[in-house]
Formats: structure tokens, sequence, C-alpha cells
């Protein structure tokens, strides 16, 4: 048996030898096939660890389990729907933990609710004339000096910003806002302004005001959940500024990207983008886009010189000024300008000169650590709800600190969640149909109203406005009920928080590899709970759901050079089996079976199959160990999250490599059946009829 | 002594498109064992059609080939091959060698189909053969690298290795130059005559009809002379209707 199997991996061989050209066209495509199959698997196997690793130990834990009722499908980075997905809810995060936790390999059951909320920054006036509103309350005179300058250095920038689009648009500019402007800028005002600083305030408040560009409302898109046990189970998560937000505390951790690429001084977002562009080899010469970039950074410059307190003008223009080689009496505006006008030569050491001088002296982000910022959002209810919250810190996910996509959810503590995320309860319907009648609206059809809307005091100003094309589900014209609540109690009973609402609850699990087998389990301890689970592939939408659509893309690829190879495989054969004819019917005229014949042929691309497969997935090991010390940087944002960090580090597995074999090894075999099914039917009297 | 071959009322029809073409009227014919035959006939007269029926690797339109006491026609191809395997030895006339073996491996070929032979015992007869049929020094070499006699020395190993009961040869000189014709031909009439072997062997060359101990004459489709206890006609006239000589 052994000498036969010999003889015919002899014959095989032999047979690949004889015929090199079809063996050699073969080879190479079984060849690639297994390479490709290796690769890609390990790649594929590599880019799943890296996004397991970005979202599952980041936000979305192993598992996610939420509503089996939910109209939309749980997506924590947000899905393709604009707004806030109807996730159902889950009543009580405390009835059901237990029966969670209990099921085998579950580490850890984390409670989570995600709603979105706006925070709102005002604009430059209008933060400009609230301050000088404060100051003016305390009376503090040299602030009231200071303010005053910026207020009367946004109305110049704003009318000649007016004189300029006069001038391109070639109508005579709005009289009214012009003698509203030139009112503002004239001394008369401001010897008023020291005389009688409310009335004036008032005039400005209400006539120059509304002038000023609007505030900047960003989207935050939160993450309610117990923040003690977040920190602890999510690794990933670094606190790069400020604190945790302590045990029985209300605050918010914001996300560092979001702060960096969204909420930031536009102008200095503008120089971070170029120098992030420059570092990864673009430069300014040849690239259009850094150049207007650059452009935007100078246009928006002049807002620079208005936010600067005026006392610390004379430091930066001096800066400028040196810097720019001009006298230092130039205009600050004009420096600016010319300061923008950037190329390669300058960019780096005028950004250094912009994070050194210009940065410390204004504010570059809306808010800071520490300070409490004013979250909005549209309640389940049909609300605009604002609370006010205090920003504890500030974090990244390890590895991810450069995503936008890793760091666009911010955390917030429960109650705070379901302050913004607001509960429709039956009782309060009827409050609010009352409550929006004495606000003299006839009838308001999406009435409703939240448990603890009118559980408050004096601290919770109610009111009432129509809020043109505002909300979120809401109709354009739809009023809508404004709840401010300003002085809120900052603290809670941590240890009750899970008696409550929560949306979703993040199942980490001790093995990961035993994902599938828990699922499973956990899915039938959560039907009679009125849950579903969902692996963290479904539950962060299109992120978890790439590698999935990678996988199938390249599987399909890989299925066609299959096919490919398995017509020119089988063509190639079934020409080498009528060469053989004679061969094939002397080995049954001297006796040899059907069967062997058969096992003739096949054994020869099994060897063909085995080698060529061996020497791909070779190969492919080597290309990955290479790409591995190397790693391949990640082109964009989103491929950061998908890579696990900004390069991957790809690992090949035994299992690629058997998988690559194999692969190669059934495609020779199912090429082979038809040509080997041909050559058993050659009849043994061919032998005898003379030479071919 | 019994017959290994007993052909009886065979016909043997060939489709040709729609019509059949009919390469064998009717022909009987009996193979004793011990006996060195020779049929003859020229081109067309269907000689190889008759020794594929007795070769067990087609079966007769009508009729019976009685191959070692079994009918033929009433065997599976499996059986067949079976029996080809054990109790037949092939000859061609172009040799038909593996290409890709070397000499011992073509020779080896039949004995690992057939299994069962001990490694030792396998190495033994396939030498000993080679060195019977004056080929042992060329063991390893290829069959490219051989002569047309030497070839067939190699192929009269393959057929006789398995120790068959017959050995059938279509034509084995028709490739070969006279010289080396006569040599094969003696060859085989030496393991006939020393070792007892079987032989049947269709021929046109009237030389080489001259060592057989017997000539069956075929002609259209039909025997037309069976010369019985070797005599060997002397006149070359195949074709006329000569009596059979005792
Ligand atoms: N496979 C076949 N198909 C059709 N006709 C055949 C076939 N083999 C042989 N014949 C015909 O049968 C007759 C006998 O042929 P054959 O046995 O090869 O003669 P020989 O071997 O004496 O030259 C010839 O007429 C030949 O044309
Ligand atoms: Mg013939």
């Amino acid at each position: 048996m052994f000498a036969l199997v010999r003889l015919l991996v002899h014959l095989g061989l032999q047979s690949l030898k004889a015929h090199r050209s079809k063996t050699l066209i073969v080879g190479g495509l079984m060849t690639f096939g297994a390479f490709l199959v290796v690769v890609s698997l390990a790649l594929l196997e590599s880019v799943e660890r890296g996004t397991r690793q970005s979202v599952v130990e980041s936000i979305s834990g192993d598992i996610q389990i939420y509503d089996k009722l939910a109209k939309d499908k749980l997506s924590l980075f947000g899905g393709f729907t604009f707004g806030t997905e109807e996730l159902g809810n889950i009543p009580s995060f405390n009835k059901v933990k237990d029966a969670i936790a209990a099921v085998d390999n579950v580490r850890a059951v984390v409670p989570m609710g995600i709603a979105t909320a706006g925070v709102k920054s005002p604009g430059d006036l209008d933060h400009a004339l609230d301050d000088l509103r404060k100051a003016v309350d305390v009376g503090d005179r040299s602030q009231i000096h200071d303010l005053s300058a910026r207020v009367k250095s946004i109305a110049r920038v704003l009318l000649e910003q007016q004189a300029k689009q006069a001038a391109i648009t070639e109508t005579a500019a709005s009289s009214e806002s012009k003698v509203l402007l030139e009112r503002a800028l004239s001394d008369e005002l401001w010897a008023d302004m020291d005389r009688d600083p409310g009335g004036t305030l008032d005039w400005l408040e209400s006539k120059l005001g509304p002038l000023g560009e609007q505030g900047n409302q960003a989207f935050m898109r939160l993450v309610g959940t117990d923040m003690p046990t977040f920190e602890k189970v999510f690794n990933r998560v670094r606190i790069v500024e400020g604190t945790a937000v302590p045990p029985g505390a209300r605050g918010v951790l914001v996300g560092k990207s979001l702060l960096d690429k969204r909420l930031k001084f536009s102008v200095a977002m503008f120089l971070d983008l170029v120098h992030n562009e420059r570092t990864k080899g673009e430069t300014i010469a040849t690239s259009t886009v850094l150049k207007e970039t650059l452009q935007k950074a100078q246009r928006a410059s002049p807002r620079i010189a208005y936010l600067l307190p005026p006392r610390e003008v004379p430091a930066v223009k001096d800066a400028l000024a040196k810097e720019l080689a001009q006298p230092p009496s130039t205009e600050l505006v004009p420096l600016l300008s010319s300061f923008f006008q950037m190329d390669d030569a300058n960019f780096e050491r005028r950004l250094k000169l912009f994070y050194d001088v210009i940065g410390p002296r204004i504010q570059l982000y809306p808010f800071k650590v520490g300070d409490t910022i004013t979250l909005s959002s549209f309640t389940k209810s049909g609300y605009l709800k604002s609370m006010n919250v205090k920003v504890y810190g500030v974090y990244t996910v390890q590895g991810l600190d450069e995503s936008i996509i890793a760091g666009a959810l911010s955390l917030v503590d429960l109650v705070t969640f379901r302050e913004l995320y607001g509960q429709r309860t039956a009782v309060l319907d009827d409050e609010l149909a009352a409550m929006k009648k004495s606000a003299g609206i006839k009838e308001v059809d999406r009435g409703t109203a939240e448990a603890d809307l009118f559980g408050g005091d004096d601290d919770i100003a109610v009111t009432v406005k129509t809020v043109e094309g505002s909300g979120v589900g809401t109709g354009s014209s739809d009023p809508v009920i404004e709840k401010v609540v300003r002085d809120e109690q900052m603290t809670f009973d941590q240890n009750t928080v899970g008696d409550g609402l929560v949306l979703s609850i993040a199942v980490m699990l001790k093995d990961p590899s035993k994902l599938r087998a828990t699922l499973a389990a956990l899915s039938k301890v959560c039907e009679p709970l009125g849950l579903q689970a969902v692996d963290w592939q479904q539950a962060t939408g299109f992120i978890g759901q790439i590698t999935l659509v990678v996988r199938a893309v390249l599987m399909t690829a890989i299925f066609i050079l299959f096919l490919v190879t398995i017509v020119i495989l089988n063509n190639s054969m079934v020409m080498a089996t009528l060469e053989r004819v004679s061969e094939f019917g002397t080995l049954r005229a001297i006796g040899a079976q059907r069967g062997f014949v058969n096992a003739m042929v096949v054994f020869e691309t099994a060897v063909l199959g085995f080698l060529s497969g061996l020497f791909g997935a070779g190969l492919g090991v080597a290309f990955v160990t290479w790409l591995h010390g190397v790693g391949i940087p990640a082109p964009a944002d989103l491929l950061q999250v998908v890579f696990g960090g900004p390069r991957l580090y790809p690992t090949v597995e035994a299992s690629n490599v058997v998988a690559g074999l194999v692969a190669t090894l059934i495609v020779g075999i199912l090429a082979t059946l038809y040509p080997a099914r041909l050559a058993t039917r050659v009849q043994p009297v061919v032998a005898m009829q003379g030479k071919d | 002594m019994s017959a290994i071959i007993e052909v009886q009322g065979v016909i043997k029809d060939y489709p040709l498109g729609k019509l059949s073409v009919r390469a064998l009227h009717g022909v009987d014919l009996t193979i004793a064992r011990g006996e060195f035959t020779a049929i003859a006939g020229p081109s067309g007269s269907g000689k190889t059609t008759l020794l594929n029926l007795i070769g067990c690797v087609d079966v007769p339109t009508e009729g019976t080939v009685v191959f070692d006491g079994a009918v033929t026609s009433k065997l599976s191809d499996r059986e067949l091959t079976r029996l080809r395997l054990e109790k037949l030895g092939f000859i061609f006339q172009s040799f038909n060698l593996v290409a890709v073996l070397s000499v011992f491996q073509n020779v080896e070929l039949p004995l690992l189909l057939q299994g069962g032979i001990g490694n030792d015992e396998r190495k033994k007869r396939v030498v000993d053969i080679l060195d019977r049929v004056g080929i042992g020094k060329y063991i390893g070499h290829r069959p490219n690298e051989l002569s047309g006699g030497q070839r067939q020395r190699v192929a009269i190993a393959r057929a006789l290795v398995t120790r068959p009961k017959l050995v059938l040869a279509d034509e084995p000189t028709a490739n070969l130059d006279s010289v080396t014709g006569g040599q094969i031909l003696g060859l085989m009439k030496e393991l006939n005559q020393q070792q007892g072997v079987t032989f049947l062997f269709s021929t046109h060359d009237h030389r080489v009809m001259e060592l057989a101990g017997r000539i069956v004459q075929v002609q259209d489709g039909r025997v037309v002379d069976d010369g019985k206890q070797g005599k060997t006609p002397t006149s070359a006239s195949a074709a006329a209707p000569t009596p059979a000589a005792h």
C-alpha cells in the first residue's frame, strides 16, 4: 500500500515535471491563491482584533443587551439616521443585572444609555456682553474697561465686514445696522457706560447683540453610565486632563478628539490640520487643500483681535511684528493677516509662535475642565431640556488618541443621562397640557411631561417657545417646551443609581474567544426578560460591521479567484489527460483499475496543490511578518479605529496557514474531478491501437 | 492439458457512425497451455480485434471467449481488469512503457498493482526478470534512453513479471528492424521453451512466423488456416485457402 502511494506521488511529480508549462501556470495560480488566503485572513483577523480592541475595550464590551422591542438597532457610534435612535428601554438595570452577571464567562456588566445633547457656546459678541453684564453687576471697573474694549473691537470688525460685503455685492450696506455699529464705536456711548452702565448694557444687548455672529451649537453623543464601574471595566479609557467623575457626582468626561477636532477655536483647528498633514509628508506648496485651509485660518484671524484682552494686545503685536519684520506700530488685524500668510518654510515656526504667544491669551476651547456646561437635549417626551453639568475631565482611548470616532462619545453619569433622555409618564401629560394652556397655546398634540418636571422648585425655569426647524423629531413650527435646570442637585446616591432606566447593558467577557457560546447563553437568559443580546460588531453599527463587509468582499474576491483557478486548472488538466490517453490505456490494459487512474490524476494535482500551497502560504507568512515589522499606517481616521491604533501590525496565525493550504488543496481537487473522470473512461483497447 | 483459451463462434462488430463494421465473422479458436502461436494475416484482417477479445480488453458481439474457464462477456469491467492483471501479460507494438518511470519501475508496476508482495520479493522478481531478458544493466534508465529492441525487452519483462498464464503480443516486431525483431521473437521462443510461458502473437512478417509452433491464418475476419502442430507454410501466399497441415 505504502509503495503504491509512493508510486502515485512519484508518478504525480514526474508528470508535473514532464508538463512544465502547465505546472508553472497552475502552480503559480495556486501559489497566488494560497498567498492571498493567508495574507487576507491574517489581515482580516488582525483588523478584527484591532477593531475589537478599539471598541470592545473602550465602550461596547463584548456583548450589548437591549430592549427586544427596540424600533432601531443599537449602534453605539450612531447609525446612518440622524438623531437619537429608538432603543426601547430597560426600566430597571438592577432587576436584570444579576441574571446577566450569573451567565458563565461574564466578567462584568455595565449599564449604559445613549443621548444626544447640544452644547452651546455663545457667539463672541454675546460672550463679551455676558461677561460685561457680570462685570457690571459686581462693579469690577478694570474688567468693565477691558470688556468694553472687546465689544468695541468686535463692533469694528463687524463694521469692516459689512463694508467689504457691501463692496462685493454692490449693495448699500444696511444703513440701520451701520448706524447701530457706528454708535457702538462712538465715544459718547462709552461715556454713557460710565454714567449709566445698566441702561447702556441694555441697549448693547438688545440692539447690538443681534448683529453679532451666531454662537456654535455642537452636538455631543453622550453615553450615560455608572461612571465608577465604567472606568474600572473599560481599561482602554484614559483620562488625560482633569479627574474621573467621583462616585455620586453628576458630571461629564469629554472625548479629547471631540474637543480638538470639533470644538476648538477654528483658527487653531485649521493650523492643527495643516500641521498633521505636513507630518504625513504633504506640503503646502503642493496641496491646494492645505492652501485653502490656511486661507480659512487667515480669514478667521480677525477674531483673535477681539478675543484678546486689550492689555494682552501689545505683547502679541510685538511678537508678530518681530516675526514679520514690521514696525510694532502696525495695527493688529493687518499684522495677523500677514502672519497667517504661511508657507512650508515658516509654518512650523509660526505654529509654535501661535501656541506660545496667542494660544495662552485666548480661550481655545468653549469650555475648560472644571467648567459647568449647559447640555440641551430633546427628551423622549418632546421637551427641549437644558441642564448644567460639570466637566470633570477629558479622556482618550489608548492608542486612538487622534481618532475622532474613538473620542466622539462623551461619558456622563446615569442621572444626568436620564434627565436628558427624559421619559414620558401618563400622569404628567395632563400637567403639561395645563401648563401649555396657561402659556397661551391652545392645543398641543405632542404634550407630554416628565416625571420630575414639576418636582423641582423655583430653580427650574420653564418656558414655552416656538423653535423654527430646530429639533430632533420635532415639526418645524411645533411649540417646544424648554426647561432649564440651573441649580440642580449635583450629587446623588451612587448605590441606588442602578434602580432606574438604562438603554443597554455592556457585557465584558472573561474569555472573549468564547463570544459565540456566551452570546447564545445570554440570549436564552434575555429572552424572558424581554431583552436581546448582540455582539460588539452589531452593537457598534457600521464600525463593527466594516470588518464583516471587508471580510465578505475579500472572501468573494478569493472565491472568484478560485473559481477562475478551477476553470483554468480544469482545462489544462483535460488537455493533459487527452495527451496521456495512450498512457492511461496501457495502464488499464496491464491491469490498473479505474480507481488507480483516478487516483493518479488526483494525486498529481494534490501534490501540486500541496507544494504550491506550502510555497504560497510561506510567502504569505513572510509578507505578513514583514508588514508586522513596518506596520500599515491608517490612512483615515475611521481606519484607525478599525486598525486599533494609528498603525496595524498584523500577525499571522497557524489557522491562517492551514486555511490557505486546505483551500488550495480543495481547489486543486475540485478542478481535477472532471479530468480524472475522463481519464478513467479511457478504454484499455487504445493501448493496442499502435502509437497514438 | 486443458485449453487456456476457447473462442467459439465469435462475431465482433464495430460501430461506425450509424452503420457497423464486422471485424470478425464467426471465429473458432482454441489455444492450449504452453503453445507458441502466431496469428498471421494482412493488415485489416482482424488480428488485433481477435487479440483484444482474447486479452479481455474487449468482449465479443456474439459468441463466447472462455479465458481460463471464465466467459469474458459475463464479467464486469472490474473483474476483467483483475483478470488481465493476474493472468495476462501484454506486449505492444509500440512498447507502451510509462515514459516517466525508470526501467525498474515500469517492470515493478504490475506487481505494485497486484499488491500483497513484499518489498524484497518484488525487487528480486523485477531484477531477475530484467536479467533474464538481458536488460539488467539498464535498470535505472528511462525508456527514452533505450533503443527500440531494448524497450521491447523491458516490455516483455513487464509482461512476464507477474507470471501470467498467457502472454499476448500484437505485432511485437512491427516497430523494429528485422534483426532486432528476430532477436525479440527468439527471446520469446526461449521463454516459451524454457519456462513454458504460453504466447499468442500476431504478425504479418513471414520470417517471424517461422519461429511459431502454430500459425493461425486470418483473413477478412475469418480463420482461413489453423496450422496446428507447428508446421510452417513455406509459401508466402497466406491468402490461399490451403488445407491445414498435420
Ligand atoms: N475501433 C474500431 N472501429 C471501427 N472499426 C474498426 C475498429 N478496429 C478495427 N476496425 C476494423 O476492423 C477490421 C479489423 O481490424 P484489425 O483487427 O485492427 O485488423 P488488423 O489488426 O489485422 O490490422 C478492419 O477493417 C478495421 O478497419
Ligand atoms: Mg492490428
